[in-house]
């Protein structure tokens, strides 16, 4: 009986098959009499590859849902613990899965095409589609032809993938448990940013097939309008999956951002940049049949880019240079291949047909709307270049090597002040020459004097950035020039909204997402550019001469139950917390003892959270244990509010992760992530033994705090054996929070067990030593050690929801455009 | 043509100043004794040393302090030259950073002492050997 997974195996590489007849049929369809046989017979292949594709997706699937973890893949990506959605975003964690999602969509679009009635446009489309389905599935074949391996296959075993000395003992042997998901990624953006960058990149094979198709059908016409459409569609998805990666890394990651110029970040900016350039671009060769060339150049390369960045990212090459690549799986040689593959096609299909292409001489007037828009085309290339060009760094290096060659380049040192400085420019100028090109395209015509019509904007730009500038204030001259370019671009494409809105009762969704990406750029500015440390340490004292200078003088020590203060703030340590499952609340983790080996906990003491009463001795699921939240209480005048950063470990690596909470207000964000914590796993010093006796309820002095005796309950364990176990419930009053603890006292056959019972926030540990039963007195050993503390960063990100708002109205924008535009049937 | 002449010399021009100051701002990947020479010369520019952490004879790796308080650690590394340097790094230690097979420290040096602004790992793809935690 043949396992599931050389099922898969099957299925995938009849799925290459079924592409490549795919490819051959379709191609053959424009230069064969008998054509609709052949379009029928592509057709049938088409949909037979995509049927082996989604049925492979299905069956790695049913693999990492059945904890298959026999399976390389399982084991690498999943555990049983891991909660059901991230059993699907572990679907894409590596290179194979992502391949297959972005080979998902492309089917879809591909059905879509082929479902529609007969064309030659449709047809070419479609061959396009599946030569890149040929050169994505080869990347999943795992297949060896002599000593070349083609394409890595996820259903590959986990034998044959380790050595490890137990499968020479018993080759049938499979891992209890995978290595789990990596805890940065078991995120619910990490759920829906994959598939949704993917699908972006799928929907810009459109564009690129359009362009494709009209230069072999040598039809220069016809593709311009759906490309329009599909390109923004592009511009709109990808869009939207950047900035869910931004989102999820400002939220998740502790370098306080949301874009941090990696190279991976700029393999997709780029590619975003070129789509948008190609868009108005086609928007000018539509509307005014100017710069055809330039269109089919654009729309051409902002694929091809697309291909590069997947090259970048997958083939190991930026190894050297970023933190999140994906590791290599040697197929380097294979991507390589795929991109001269399309830019050979595509550079031949665009030296033949050259002298077709139709062309203008007619020249642009400075003072049109078109000629500002071939500038602001001009702009978008050369900022993709100012990024693309160091971040390919590695590629030349090893192209030198390639020659014998030796080159020691590297990537700037500092890449966010290198990008930042550089773009800034291109944003400003950007900003500007939309402007100007929006009036003059819609409102030229209309008025006599150009002057006029910018009069207006730029008077309420210049005494409104003058006041911004002196009031906030701003200094340097870049941020100057970007402020003012912004409020400039909102006024003037407010002039076109408002003026089409009076004549004619329509939005200009065009002014729309300009207005939307210089609210956008406001955001930014303010975000980054004036983004300030609010937990300076005023204290004077030096935290750790082990630390570097910049957490001592940046960061703020609390301790558990203290107040300090952090910048205009009141803040409160309040302790360590756990989140249970099913129930959305927090709950103090020295209210829970654990029990070993079940992963499950017992409530110390009654509770009532949120509505919800936990009696004493109940048993909880705690969500995740590897996460702590730390609660920090902040009061500002009558603001008060609380905020929970975390931390997360993994049991398998060293791996630590602090991840910020955030306290949004309409103008700034104040963002808090703790730095660091008490190491769990350190030894803790004990010191000052001491011991009272006390009878129960009877209060007493535990160190400082005021602690009373509630109750000791016994019990013995079994009526034959002699196990006596009396377990006390002590009460420990400190600054507000009502703590408890639960030592015990055990006899065993004579033999005297000591469970002591620590509280972790106090620092202390308590025990009973000894039981006077005519009496009624207990005595209560406590051993103490520094209280709870955290280091905390805390930061101010003025204007922040500028920039998502911007985004959000940019969006708006593009949707508004695209529904606009009708897609005429070729 | 007069439009289009003007605008091609000036994105010409730009493309240039782009490629000069990329390649101008671009670091370097040396080893720890250039950088030590750099440091000397007084040239605190940032650099990429790439290299392995130092493992003794039976492949255990050795020489990593971490602080008490998680927040930093020093460790020995090698590089290409196989020379043996101590790294320190203001920041925890990073995730997969005891199973990298090469790393690279952007950073200088700074009191006789190599300061990290910024690890990066390579980790080992998936062909070869691993070990199976049981």
């Amino acid at each position: 009986m043949p396992s599931i997974g050389s099922f898969g195996h099957l299925f995938i590489i009849s799925s290459f098959v079924f592409a490549i007849l795919s490819t051959i049929s379709f191609y053959l369809v424009d230069s064969r009499k008998n054509s609709t046989s052949w379009y029928k017979f592509g057709r049938l292949s088409f949909s037979l590859h995509s049927f082996f594709l989604l049925a492979s997706i299905a069956l790695l699937y049913a693999i990492l849902m059945g904890n298959r973890f026999e399976y390389y893949y399982a084991f690498q990506h999943t555990s049983i613990l891991l909660p059901i959605y991230f059993k699907i975003s572990a679907f894409w964690e590596g290179q194979e899965g992502s391949f297959l999602l972005w080979m998902f969509w492309n089917i879809l679009i591909g059905i879509y095409f082929i479902s529609r009635p007969y064309s030659k446009w449709n047809a070419s489309i479609v061959m396009v589609i599946s030569l890149v389905q040929c050169a994505l599935t080869s990347m999943v074949l795992g297949v060896n032809f002599y000593d070349v391996k083609i394409g890595s296959s996820p259903f590959i075993l986990l034998r044959d993938v380790i050595y490890a000395p137990i499968f020479s003992v018993d080759p049938n042997y499979v891992p209890e448990d995978g290595s789990g998901l990596n805890p940065l990624l078991q995120n619910y953006w990490m759920v829906i940013h994959p598939p949704t960058l993917f699908l972006g990149f799928a929907i810009c094979i459109i564009p690129f097939s359009y362009a494709i198709s009209s230069l072999r059908l040598r039809d220069y016409k016809n593709w311009l309008n759906p490309t329009q459409k599909y390109l923004l569609l592009s511009v709109i998805v990808l869009g939207i999956g950047i900035m869910m990666g931004s989102y999820w890394a400002y939220e998740t990651l502790n370098f306080g951002g949301y874009w941090n110029w990696d190279p991976v970040e700029n393999a997709v900016y780029v590619p975003w940049l070129f789509l948008v350039a190609s868009f108005h671009c086609i928007i000018l060769t539509n509307r005014k049949k100017q710069y055809y060339k330039m269109s089919f150049i654009l729309s051409l390369s902002s694929f091809i880019l697309i291909l590069y960045s997947t090259f970048l990212t997958r083939s190991g090459v930026l190894g050297d240079s970023s933190v999140h690549s994906f590791t290599d799986l040697g197929l380097s040689g294979q991507l390589l291949l795929c991109l001269f593959l399309f830019i050979l096609i595509s550079l031949y299909l665009l030296i033949t047909r050259w002298g077709d292409i139709p062309e203008t001489l007619k020249e642009s007037k400075a003072y049109s709307g078109d000629f500002w828009l071939f500038i602001g085309i001009l702009t978008l290339i050369l900022m993709s270049f100012q990024v693309i060009l160091p971040t390919s760094i590695p590629v030349y290096n090893a192209i030198v090597e390639l020659f014998g060659g030796f080159s020691n380049l590297a990537p700037p040192a500092e890449k966010e002040v290198f990008y930042s400085n550089a773009q800034i420019w291109f944003a400003s100028s950007l900003a500007i020459f939309s402007s100007i090109a929006q009036v003059l395209w819609w409102r030229k015509n209309k008025s006599k004097n150009i002057v006029s019509l910018f009069s207006n904007p730029l008077a309420i730009t210049l005494v409104l950035s003058s006041l911004v500038i002196y009031i906030y204030p701003i200094t340097k001259p870049s941020y100057m020039i970007l402020l003012t370019a912004s409020i400039f671009s909102i006024f003037s494409n407010g002039s076109v909204l408002i003026y089409f809105i009076r004549k004619k009762d329509l939005i200009s969704s065009a002014s729309v997402s300009h207005i939307g990406l210089a609210v956008m750029l406001i955001g930014i500015l303010f975000s980054s550019g004036y983004s300030s440390i609010v937990s300076k340490n005023y204290t004077g004292l030096v935290w750790n001469n082990d630390f570097p200078d910049e957490v001592n003088e940046d960061n703020m020590l609390l301790f558990v139950n203290e107040d300090r203060n952090v910048g205009d703030y009141r803040v409160n340590y309040l302790g360590e917390r756990k989140k249970l499952k099913d129930y959305s609340g927090y709950i103090n983790k020295n209210f829970l003892e654990l029990i070993p080996l079940e992963n499950k906990y017992i409530i110390k003491k009654d509770l009532s959270l949120k509505g919800i009463d936990f009696k004493e001795n109940d048993t909880v699921d705690v969500d995740n244990n590897d996460i702590t939240y730390f609660e920090l209480n902040f009061e500002k005048g009558k603001e008060v509010f609380t905020l929970y950063p975390k931390v997360q470990t993994d049991p398998n690596s060293d791996m630590i992760v602090f991840s910020p909470d955030v306290s949004n207000d309409i103008f700034q964000d104040l963002y808090v992530h703790v730095r660091t914590y008490p190491d769990p796993e350190q030894e803790i010093n004990w010191s000052d033994t001491d011991s009272i006796l006390v009878p129960i309820d009877q209060t007493f002095f535990l160190n400082d705090y005021v602690s009373r005796l509630l109750k000791v309950s016994t019990k013995t364990i079994s009526e034959d054996s002699k196990q006596f176990v009396a377990e006390a419930q002590i009460k420990i009053l400190a600054s507000g929070q009502d703590y408890v603890a639960r030592p015990a006292f055990i006899i065993n056959d004579n033999k005297v067990g000591i469970v002591p019972d620590i509280i972790d926030d106090l620092g202390i540990k308590v025990s009973i030593t000894e039981i006077i039963p005519e009496k009624g007195l207990f005595k209560i050993k406590y051993e103490t050690t520094q209280k709870n503390w955290v280091i905390v960063e805390a930061m101010q990100k003025p204007f922040i929801n500028f920039m998502w708002i911007g985004f959000f109205i940019l969006t708006f924008g593009l949707a508004l455009s695209f529904n606009k535009i009708k897609l005429k049937r070729i | 043509m007069k439009n289009s002449l003007g605008l091609s010399i000036v994105f010409i021009g730009i493309v240039l100043v782009i490629i000069v100051t990329t390649f101008g701002d671009a670091s370097t990947y040396v080893s720890f004794t250039e950088a030590r020479e750099l440091y000397s010369n007084g040239n605190m520019s940032k650099i990429h040393v790439v290299g392995k952490l130092n493992r003794d004879t039976e492949d255990n790796i050795t020489g990593i302090k971490k602080s008490s308080d998680m927040l930093s650690f020093s460790f020995e590394m090698v590089d290409e030259k196989g020379l043996k340097e101590d790294v320190f790094f203001g920041e925890p230690m990073p995730p997969d950073f005891l199973m990298s097979e090469q790393i690279v420290v952007i950073g200088s040096y700074n009191n006789n002492r190599f300061i990290a602004d910024e690890i990066l790992l390579k980790c080992p793809s998936k062909y070869t050997e691993e070990n199976i935690k049981i």
